[in-house]
């Protein structure tokens, strides 16, 4: 295995490592795999690991790229004013260049944890050399009221929480009775959990499932088209509750139609802060990519 | 790779031997006078590798733009660099040290060097600084002093994450501790090393840890000349990586210091 840094893009400020595979496994009708950063982290990923996932998918045969968006890790800002939604996909593109000038590769795998998930989404939507994405804890994919939805759903279970401790907690009633209580936040917590379910179910939830079925059918249009996807949540993470809505019951069955892949690592938080969730995850994304290698 | 790169770049390498190599990236100094010496910037290790990456970039950058020539570079079994992460051990991490102050001196041909460090990677600059006789400067930003304490530390850390711990491994946070490490670790006392580091030293400090005047008296006894700077302020190290905070007066101060030593 064998690695190599890269600046690339046009402006050659983009700092890329490619791993490639040991010659005796590259296989060379084989996709290459892009890793997208997880939010600001640099393109080591939460915890490293996505260094020692791109290993991982070198010693399958795969040729790896992982690289640091403009503004991120080591790769120099932009000095245009393009937004990061816009150059996010742009870059995935140079990098998709780079790939193809420098290895001679195709087809291509985007696999993105976070924001990086969302961009892989949006890149493969714009790009047919994407034929495959690995989307990691991927929250509303710029779905804004299935956003502001889940937030909320959240603080209401939040305050429920709290409330329910607070009830059967006898410094909490001391507190009230003597005047010590934040009384503003107790008001707020009640308001909120009375109003919450209205709002919702007036307003929000319809406006939501619009949404969610416009997601889901982008989902199924590029299942269609070919692109296999592979949708991994962790389930203490809070992007947990994004695919609660959209997908509801179905997210038990760990599901799988050949083309979409929903997979639920038990007992992982959102980045993976744990080796035995990390080996969960690694083990998921080798059995859902190891066909490419027999096929 | 792309090559013959401007002066105010960054020049992302692979350098050392070619079976653990290493992953570093070279700032070219802007333009003006280059200053006679390397600067080589030491990461800590683990999840405060990550959470200190941007600062340390960003000191990067404003040592070049003075004139320094700059390598940061991953340790191995770190970052980008080869080795998985339960292959680390101070030993080797202090021939990489070495492999990368080489490595500064090859390509902006100084024979002065300022090894920069945070945390576990100050340490290591110290113990380069003792073992290659050859540092004239030194900045050892919050160093681990006391090993111990700071695998009590890194244990506490893992307890409150509820990670799995054992005899043979211990998670913290994602990153293995692996008993070689834990035994490398009980090792470091910084007091204890009886001989000269390098001609200047400064000493950062933004948290309060038993010793940090004693490792200011114990240096000066050694014939450095000290200076110490207080910044009380966020952690960077403890930060969530979400929040990567640069903390500004910290570069500036170590920016401002070794362009007064190195003038």
């Amino acid at each position: 295995m064998r690695e190599e840094a890269f600046l690339f893009g046009h402006t050659r400020s983009l700092v890329g490592i490619v791993t490639d595979p040991p010659k005796a496994v590259r296989g060379h009708n084989l996709p290459a795999i892009i890793f997208l950063n997880a939010g600001i982290v640099h393109r080591v990923g939460p915890n490293r690991f996505y260094v020692k996932m791109a290993r991982r998918l070198a010693a399958m045969g795969f040729v790896v790229l992982r690289f640091d968006f403009s503004g991120i890790g080591d790769s120099k800002a932009r000095e245009d004013t393009l937004p990061f939604d816009k150059s996010s996909v742009s870059e995935v593109q140079e990098a998709i260049n780079t790939l193809r000038e420098a290895r001679g590769i195709a087809r291509f795998i985007l696999i993105g944890l976070c924001s990086g998930a969302v961009i892989a989404f949006q890149t493969a939507w714009t790009d047919p050399r994407v034929i495959g994405t690995v989307l990691i804890n991927g929250q509303s994919y710029n779905n804004k009221q299935l956003h502001v939805y889940v937030k909320n759903r959240q603080t209401a279970q939040a305050y429920k929480e709290g409330i329910s401790y607070s009830f059967y907690n006898r410094k909490s009633w001391s507190k009230i009775l003597t005047g010590h209580a934040n009384y503003l936040s107790i008001i707020k917590s009640v308001v909120f959990l009375i109003s919450f379910p209205l709002i919702s179910r007036f307003t929000l939830q319809r406006k939501v499932s619009s949404e969610v079925d416009h997601f889901t059918r982008d989902l199924h249009v590029l299942a269609e088209r070919g692109v296999r996807l592979l949708l991994i949540y962790s389930e203490q993470g809070r992007d947990f509750e994004y695919l609660k809505v959209a997908f509801g019951h179905q997210i038990h069955q760990s599901k799988s139609d050949g083309t979409l892949t929903i997979e639920v690592i038990p007992q992982a938080d959102h980045t993976f802060d744990s080796l035995s969730s990390q080996d969960h995850l690694f083990s998921v994304v080798q059995e859902w990519i190891h066909p490419m290698i027999q096929h | 790779m792309y090559t013959g790169m401007p002066r105010g770049c960054i020049e992302p390498l692979y350098f050392g031997i070619p079976s653990k190599p290493l992953f570093g990236c070279y700032h070219i100094p802007q333009s003006g006078p280059t200053r006679d010496c390397g600067v080589v910037l030491c990461y800590p290790m683990g999840q405060e590798y990550i959470r200190s990456h941007r600062a340390f970039r960003q000191l990067a950058v404003r040592l070049a733009d003075v004139g320094f020539p700059v390598l940061r570079f991953d340790f191995y079994g770190c970052g980008d660099s080869s080795g998985d992460c339960d292959q680390g051990e101070i030993h080797q991490w202090l021939t990489d040290l070495s492999t990368a102050v080489d490595e500064i001196r090859r390509r902006c041909g100084f024979g002065k060097i300022c090894l920069v460090g945070l945390r576990l990677g100050g340490t290591l600059a110290a113990m380069a600084g003792a073992t290659r006789g050859d540092i004239d400067g030194l900045v050892l930003w919050d160093a681990v002093s006391d090993g111990k304490a700071y695998l009590e530390e890194l244990l506490a850390f893992a307890k409150r994450k509820r990670s799995q711990t054992d005899a043979n491994q211990a998670d913290i946070s994602g990153f293995p501790l692996t008993p070689c490490m834990r035994t490398d670790l009980e090792h470091i006392d910084l007091l204890a090393i009886p001989k000269k580091l390098a001609d200047n030293i400064l000493l950062i400090e933004s948290h309060q840890e038993a010793g940090e005047g004693r490792l200011k008296d114990q240096f000066e006894r050694m014939g450095s000349y000290i200076d110490d700077q207080s910044f009380p302020g966020p952690q960077i190290w403890r930060e969530e990586p979400d929040s990567s905070i640069v903390p500004v007066q910290i570069l500036q101060a170590v920016v401002s210091w070794i362009s007064e030593v190195y003038p």
